[in-house]
């Protein structure tokens, strides 16, 4: 699985490994384009997008963390791996009305050692927005821990 | 008119074109496919991605009859589900741990069963959401969607009046839409807007981010219209993959807007790929861009008559993994072959530009949906402002041509082609022309 970040000159994604941005040329800094922090436990779509955003906030510079790159995987979004990822404390996020389960997994959810799938790199990830339907109420960003 | 890919004259022709009648305006939906089968084993990765949002056709019947609709929505399906069997799928959501559940249709509210249906998925602290085309809503409806736990509700709103009117088939429907958004606000729901972005929207996107602003919604959820069902008898109101060049930079303004007027831009998952503006459209995401179509691994698809999908817009003879009402939904969600599809697809399923493109191993060719209805065949996605601008950088450019039509049933696609040629020239439709 390659782990893309946004080429700081032409904000096309690249690969985080690669030493020159294959779509502008520029010289690429790995320091600059650290693969991002992933949540740890299922997550509603607002929930996700709160973490998301504190992602953003929260990373050094570019939008990034300082998160090795072997910290990263698939099945965080799905696992029970507690704060490894620098997430917020697991009671720190409810959204306004109290629903939405944030990283305290208030929905349960199989936990990351529920068992590694047989097909090893098969994606365990929300994808992105379904169009049918409606866009979720805004949950408040977690705090920083 | 500004910010238009096609000419003033072409608008007014667009605008004013009778919808085509060689097809019937409001199918009957034919039964789905029963009994299918089911894989004898489960395995880890079957059990491992659970549904988290769930988005459920709960009738076919509709009081409008958008140009658009990729379901031809308007008469109830045969043999919908009943109450009991509504309710029952309700809990066995709730077992699969679905956190969010949005009702669609068709008209959620035409059922009259739907106040009890949002009632049992707020029971389960589920969070009951609701889309509409909003002709519907009134403050009778609105106030016992509230007090039966609904949290949010969505209305379409696809331009200014004039063309949403076009666009959704009824006079007058934009005033309706406008009207049950009041409704819904008054008494305490949180509402959202979606947008269609078509030839014939796009140059009132901005007007619509005014309005949504102005009436102090929470999110805008944009989607570009689709080749499925009575959208694939107009394909000349479809934008061409080459339109995304002037698109992608509009919606990085628009995100700028949105942010200013504290609406949150929710770009569905055919808005894509990979291109200078997907930061900031999904920087906000965790991984901070797309990954891929979520059909199967984190969405549910559920059709009125209890067909069950990955997605609820994929088409429904090609992607139904069984009936609720010959299988639990557990084991549809686990065993059958279409909702693992995205779970095993891997970049060797991917075929034409998507196959040898970048990002394959992430985007996988993106949404599903909007692939397969264009080719019959998931995994080359035209419609990708990445692959735009890769075309372009060559002097080239894709344009899609519809080569044959749909049969004009629920779900339908007709079949189309791609032809790469030199960007310069004149500006044809979809319509215009074999290859």
């Amino acid at each position: 699985m390659s782990l893309l970040a946004p080429c700081p000159s032409c904000r096309r994604h690249v690969r985080v490994v690669e030493s020159a941005c294959p779509f502008c040329s520029a010289a690429i800094d790995p320091q600059r384009i650290a693969p991002r922090a992933m949540p740890t436990q299922r997550l509603g779509r607002a929930a996700v997008a709160a973490f998301g955003a504190l992602v953003v906030t929260a990373a050094p510079g570019c939008g990034t963390s300082t998160t090795p790159p072997d910290a990263y995987h698939d099945d965080a979004f799905y696992g029970l791996g507690g704060d490894v990822y620098g997430a917020p404390p697991h009671d720190a996020w409810v959204d306004d009305a109290g629903h939405d389960g944030g990283l305290a997994g208030a929905y349960g959810g199989p936990p990351v050692d529920a068992g590694m799938d047989a097909a090893g790199d098969a994606e365990v990830d929300t994808g992105t927005h379904a169009l049918y339907g409606a866009p979720p109420v805004p949950s408040p960003p977690p705090e920083q821990p | 008119m500004t910010n238009s890919p096609i000419s003033p004259e072409e608008r007014e022709r667009l605008e004013k074109a009778p919808r085509p009648r060689h097809l019937p305006l409001v199918p009957i939906a034919k039964p789905g496919k029963r009994k299918l089968p089911l894989a004898d084993a489960v395995r880890p990765i079957d059990e491992k991605v659970r549904p988290i949002y769930a988005v459920w056709e709960i009738t076919l019947a509709c009081d409008l009859a958008c140009r658009h609709c990729g379901s031809r929505a308007g008469k109830a399906r045969p043999g919908e589900l009943s109450t009991e069997e509504c309710l029952d799928l309700v809990d066995q959501m709730a077992g699969m741990q679905v956190k969010e559940v949005s009702l669609i249709g068709g008209e959620a509210y035409l059922r009259e069963d739907w106040i009890q249906i949002i009632e049992r998925i707020a029971k389960h602290g589920m969070i009951p959401l609701l889309t509409t085309g909003g002709r519907g809503i009134t403050k009778e409806r609105a106030r016992a969607a509230k007090d039966a736990g609904l949290r949010t509700a969505s209305v379409s709103l696809d331009g200014d009046r004039a063309t949403h009117d076009r666009l959704r088939g009824v006079q007058g429907s934009y005033e309706s839409a406008l009207e049950s958004i009041a409704n819904l606000r008054e008494v305490g729901i949180p509402v959202s807007c979606n947008t269609q972005i078509n030839r014939l929207s796009i140059p009132h996107l901005e007007g619509v981010l005014e309005t949504i602003g102005g009436l102090g919604l929470h999110s805008w959820q944009i989607q570009l219209t689709v080749a499925m069902g009575r959208a694939a008898d107009e394909p000349e109101v479809l934008l061409q993959p080459y339109d995304l060049l002037d698109l992608f930079p509009r919606l990085g303004k628009l995100k700028e807007r949105c942010d200013e007027l504290k609406v949150r831009m929710w770009p569905g998952n055919n808005i894509g790929y990979f291109g200078p503006y997907e930061s900031t459209l999904r920087g906000k995401m965790p991984r901070g861009h797309m990954y891929s179509c979520g059909a199967g691994r984190s969405t549910l698809g559920i059709e009125a008559d209890g067909a069950i999908k990955g997605c609820p817009s994929l088409p429904t003879e090609a992607w139904t993994g069984g009936n609720i009402r010959d299988a639990s939904l557990k084991d549809i969600w686990e065993r059958s072959a279409p909702l693992r599809y995205t779970r095993d697809r891997t970049v060797e399923d991917l075929h034409g530009y998507c196959r040898t493109c970048y990002y394959a191993d992430e985007c996988r060719a993106g949404c599903t949906w909007t692939s397969f209805v264009l080719f019959g065949k998931a995994g080359n996605n035209p419609y990708c402002h990445h692959r735009a601008l890769e075309h372009d950088k060559q002097g080239l450019r894709e344009r899609v041509v519809k080569m044959e039509e749909a049969p004009g049933e629920p779900f339908d696609h007709g079949r189309f082609e791609i032809v790469v040629e030199p960007r310069e020239g004149a500006v044809p439709s979809i319509a215009e022309g074999r290859p």
